[in-house]
């Protein structure tokens, strides 16, 4: 409650009025002998208590006018939230910021979030007034405006409301919404501004904007409309697939990967064995039942054979009954298993008789000969004869070359900048000095010197040559051999390799070492390709891994590791409402068209000598397939599709810290119009004066009808009664006082 | 009371407030019985002497030369011997010269004025019928006694005592009762004009033994207008005329209350004197005196 001029306050301070007044009063009463005092002594000993009630009551009733009347001078009123074409006050400008992200579809109730703020704003559109004028932001991310301008029509903000088919899977961006607000609010010409936020108010929508809060400034104050029915204190449960990929099985089996989704509780209660179904190409592929800690997440992870390779589309579904928010139980999945590792195979060392060649194991292993979809496509070069164009390989792999042109060289640098991989295996021919200049930049270590242990054929070899120690195993390339079976990697012998010069620890990253503590595996990545250095031959001239078991999945591995085919593309997943990049692969065309989950259809036009990538937001969660139109043919890219997923803030339902909010309110309020007016004419102003006056009236009549004297009473009754209607024949009738003397 | 007022100014009797600002007692009684017995047809009090001699044991105030010498020689005790030309009738004037007997509402005589003038006008007729009249004046203590007589001298001597009889303080009704019963003659008039508010019952005790020894009792029970209704307004503070303390109050809120009590009590208090065979007359002192004289005289006569 607030007063319109408090200092009228101090008139409260004669309240002590009417007790000072009966004090001198009684002081004041007159003295008067009178005989038969016996009698009123016992005639006021009889009335004591209902005489001193009534002067008690008397007392409060004067007590109260005195306290009521200054009271209503103040002008007493109350702030209200609705209602205000009841209230006079000036034509006000009115942005309805409505949060339509993905979280807003949390049941409560049976109803959705999203539900209960559109009735609440349609409900608050109804009463406001004829001249004020409305305009209508969404809350999503990005923030759209359906109705951009202020204007009278309200029934343009009705429709767009109306028009909306619910909340949208995208995330939240309450600043930017309110961002959005302010301008609208530059454009108009009403001194009068209010900026109603119908959000779930949840943590997200205000943490991961962009927005700092200083640029709401000139906002001014702001409504928020909490629609989440909790309370701070409790955090509601919600369950959600928050994460999801693929990668080679564990086990190494050709065609099997490990699908792996990442589930969330955002209860503070522990959830036990709720079912997570895969689905694989629309097709029921396992369940799992997992168990949540509260407040924790876990990874499920289903391990799949899909032996022939190419696109599939997977899906992971939670198995919750009434779920609070339906979409964040489902994950999508785009695999691209069909992509064949092509490979440079660049032979420093190439021999007539084959199995003295250097590449005589290395090309067998990637490549067996047979039908194999998950092989490696080698392509063999001496290093004299190179001239293949680095940028048709995924991988090129140096083995003993003694040496590059300088070119080539740059060629190569350049080739692993944009992605490629190269792998260098060490031999005779490798000289560490021509190296250590040549591939200065992309050496993970500067070459030393050979180590030499013993000659192959030496035949204490077995006693002198070292063997492979500790391995990385939580590494791709050796995650395979931490299962049983994969101690063979250690079994090899290794009689030379070279030796590297120490540096300072960072991007490089040994994988593996010799028994005798030397590097055997080091990687680093350069720009956003890899480059690999085997320490020692990859034939049986310095070791017998090529005749070990362990000598195929390793290096298939490891090239495709190289090649970064191994996993899930970076490219291959999307969120919902964020821009991402479609990287045409230099294939000019003339229209790329994009395919959403729901059958829509996007059509992007680059420009004729445009970018080699395009820009675009998904808008919803699912599977989404490109077709490129090129040379007036258009042809669907498999290895382009993607798929999309909420954003994982979005299925928090924690509410926002009070001083996060506040300090953008507290932003939002700062450089606002100075107009006192302005501040509170959003509000409803209910006066609350007349209701004060009426009641001091009450009190006053009550207080009257104590106080009269009977005599005071007997007089008026009689004025009154005095008066009659008297008819005269001839005359009309008329009030007339019958009282002698009486005036009529 | 208003009507019998009114009545008073219609018949040109002397209104209470004026009587007491004309001259001497002597004259103020004389007028009151004069314009009550030009109201009579007859004399009320006429043919009703008892002829028989007795003695009376002397009091202050008796004759001395009529005391018995031989009786005294032989008792040791003074006795007055009694005359039949002289008891025609003795009556007892009892005036209450109490504190509340003071009191007066505004423009009106006080009760005691009031008793004294009355007291006067009975005495004035009865010595001019030829009878004789005694006096007793008393508050708290018997006052003034003056035996009865029927000389013109002796009403000089009454009227005086009459107008030095005012003191105040408290009433004991039943002592002044008590002491005339014990100095006065039985078979006498009794004149009683009080305001009665000693509410003690051994005021009204005394007056039945007084009737027992064969009094005839009459009662003036003097009220003022305003004690009746209580007609102040206004927060006031009341004190009593006889030390009862003071009450603040406004009469406005017990007004009711009180006019119930006090009427409660006047009705008591006819009730009692009616069972005891004592004459009652309640008397507002804003009545015209000759209307009050006259209507005891009326009334008394018929009863006779």
């Amino acid at each position: 409650m607030s007063l319109l001029h408090p200092m009228l306050l101090l008139g409260m301070l004669l309240v002590g009025l009417p007790i000072v007044i009966h004090l001198i009063h009684r002081k004041r009463a007159v003295r008067r002998p009178f005989p038969p005092i016996e009698f009123l002594l016992r005639s006021n000993k009889r009335l004591a208590r209902r005489l001193k009630v009534k002067q008690l009551l008397l007392l409060l009733f004067r007590v109260a006018l005195f306290l009521l009347l200054p009271f209503a001078l103040t002008q007493p009123f109350l702030l209200g939230q609705a209602g205000n074409q009841t209230e006079s006050r000036y034509p006000l400008a009115v942005v309805f910021v409505l949060d339509d992200s993905a979280s807003m579809a949390r049941l409560i109730d049976g109803a959705t979030l999203f539900e209960r703020a559109r009735h609440r704003l349609l409900t608050d559109l109804s009463e406001l007034k004829s001249q004020d004028q409305t305009a209508l932001v969404l809350a999503h991310s990005p923030p759209s405006a359906p109705v951009d301008r202020l204007q009278q029509d309200h029934r343009r903000v009705r429709a767009a409301l109306e028009a909306l088919t619910g909340p949208t899977p995208l995330s939240t961006d309450l600043p930017a919404a309110l961002a959005l607000a302010r301008d609208i609010h530059a454009l108009s010409d009403l001194p009068a501004r209010r900026t109603v936020l119908l959000t779930d108010n949840a943590h997200h929508g205000w943490s991961d904007s962009a927005i700092p809060p200083e640029e709401l400034a000139g906002l001014g104050e702001v409504e928020i409309i909490d629609l989440s029915g909790q309370d701070r204190e409790q955090t509601p449960s919600n369950v959600a697939i928050v994460d999801g990929g693929y990668r080679d099985a564990r086990s190494g089996g050709e065609g099997s990967y490990d699908l792996w989704a990442r589930i969330r509780n955002h209860g503070d209660r522990s959830i036990d064995g709720i079912g997570l179904d895969l689905w694989l190409d629309e097709a029921p592929a396992g369940r799992l039942l997992v168990d949540l800690p509260p407040g924790g997440e876990t990874v499920a992870e289903f391990s799949v054979g899909i032996p022939n390779g190419g696109l599939h589309r997977a899906r992971f579904q939670l198995v919750e009954p009434d779920p609070p928010l339906e979409q964040d139980n489902r994950y999508f999945l785009t695999l691209h298993l069909d992509r064949q590792v092509t490979a440079l195979l660049v032979n420093g060392d190439p021999r007539q008789i084959p199995y003295r060649d250097e590449l005589y194991y290395l090309e067998r292993a990637l490549s067996t000969g047979l039908e194999d979809p998950s092989g490696v496509s080698s392509t063999v070069v001496g290093w004299e004869g190179l001239n293949h164009p680095f940028t048709d390989f995924d991988v090129v792999v140096l083995a003993n070359v003694p040496a590059l042109p300088r070119g080539q060289v740059a060629q190569l640098a350049q080739f692993i900048r944009e992605g490629g991989g190269l792998l260098l295996t060490m031999g005779d021919r490798v000289r560490p000095e021509v190296y250590n200049a040549l591939f200065a930049d992309l050496l993970p270590k500067p070459l030393r010197s050979l180590r030499q242990l013993c000659q192959r054929r030496d035949p204490d070899a077995g006693l002198l040559a070292t063997r492979l120690g500790r391995i990385d195993t939580s590494h791709p390339v050796f995650q395979v051999f931490d299962l049983p079976g994969g101690e063979s990697l250690q079994s090899i012998n290794v009689c030379s390799y070279l030796l590297l010069e120490p540096s300072a620890a960072g991007a490089v990253q040994t994988l593996a070492y010799y028994g005798d503590g030397g590097p055997a595996l080091v990687e680093h990545e350069v720009g956003t390709g890899r480059v690999a250095l085997w320490t020692t031959t990859v034939d049986r001239d310095w070791t017998d891994l090529p005749i070990r078991t362990a000598y195929l999945p390793m290096m298939r591995r490891l090239v495709r590791h190289l090649a970064r085919r191994g996993s899930i593309e970076s490219d291959s997943q999307a969120v919902v409402g964020q821009w991402r990049t479609i990287n045409l692969e230099a294939q000019n065309p003339e229209r790329v068209s994009i395919t959403d989950p729901a059958g829509g259809r996007h059509v992007l036009a680059p420009e004729a000598q445009g970018p080699t990538s395009l820009r675009f937001v998904p808008p919803l969660a699912g599977h989404y397939q490109i077709s490129l139109l090129i040379a007036g043919v258009e042809r669907q890219f498999e290895e382009l599709m993607f798929s999309a997923n909420l954003d994982p803030a979005e299925t928090d339902p924690s509410l926002a810290e009070s001083e996060l909010v506040r300090s953008f309110l507290a932003a939002a309020a700062t450089g606002a119009p100075d107009d006192p007016g302005v501040s509170s004419l959003p509000q409803r102003r209910i006066s609350l004066w007349p209701a004060v006056l009426l009641l001091f009236a009450l009190v006053l009549c009550l207080e009257l009808a104590m106080a009269i004297r009977r005599r005071q009473y007997v007089r008026i009754r009689e004025w009154l009664g005095s008066w009659r209607w008297v008819s005269r024949p001839g005359h009309r009738t008329r009030l007339r006082h019958t009282k002698p003397g009486g005036r009529i | 009371m208003r009507r019998e007022e009114d009545n008073a100014r219609s018949t040109g009797l002397v209104d209470p407030g004026l009587l007491t600002s004309l001259g001497s007692l002597r004259v103020r009684a004389k007028q009151v019985v004069e314009g009550a017995i030009a109201g009579l047809h007859r004399s009320a009090l006429t043919g009703v002497s008892v002829e028989f001699t007795e003695y009376k044991e002397y009091s202050a105030g008796d004759d001395i030369r009529h005391i018995d010498w031989k009786s005294f020689a032989r008792t040791d005790r003074y006795f007055v011997k009694q005359f039949e030309d002289e008891t025609n009738l003795r009556a007892y004037l009892l005036i209450d010269c109490s504190g509340s007997m003071l009191y007066g509402s505004e423009g009106g005589p006080t009760k005691h004025t009031y008793a004294a003038h009355l007291a006067a006008a009975l005495a004035y007729l009865f010595v001019h019928q030829g009878d004789a009249v005694g006096l007793l004046t008393f508050s708290k203590e018997p006052g003034g006694y003056l035996p009865p007589g029927s000389r013109q001298s002796h009403l000089e001597d009454l009227f005086s005592l009459l107008e030095n009889s005012a003191s105040g303080g408290g009433t004991d009704l039943s002592a002044a009762l008590m002491t005339l019963a014990e100095r006065a003659r039985p078979r006498s008039l009794a004149f009683l004009l009080s305001d009665l508010l000693d509410t003690s019952p051994a005021a009204m005790n005394a007056a039945k033994v007084l009737r027992q020894r064969r009094f005839e009792v009459i009662l003036f029970h003097l009220v003022d207008p305003a004690e009746l209704t209580l007609p102040f307004e206004g927060l006031t503070l009341f004190t009593g005329l006889e030390g009862e303390g003071g009450l603040v109050v406004d009469p406005d809120d017990i007004r009711d209350q009180y006019k119930k009590e006090i009427q409660g009590y006047f009705a008591s208090v006819e009730r009692e004197c009616h069972h005891s065979d004592i004459e009652y007359r309640r008397v507002s002192t804003a009545m015209p005196m000759e209307s009050v004289l006259l209507d005891f005289l009326f009334w008394h006569g018929r009863k006779r």
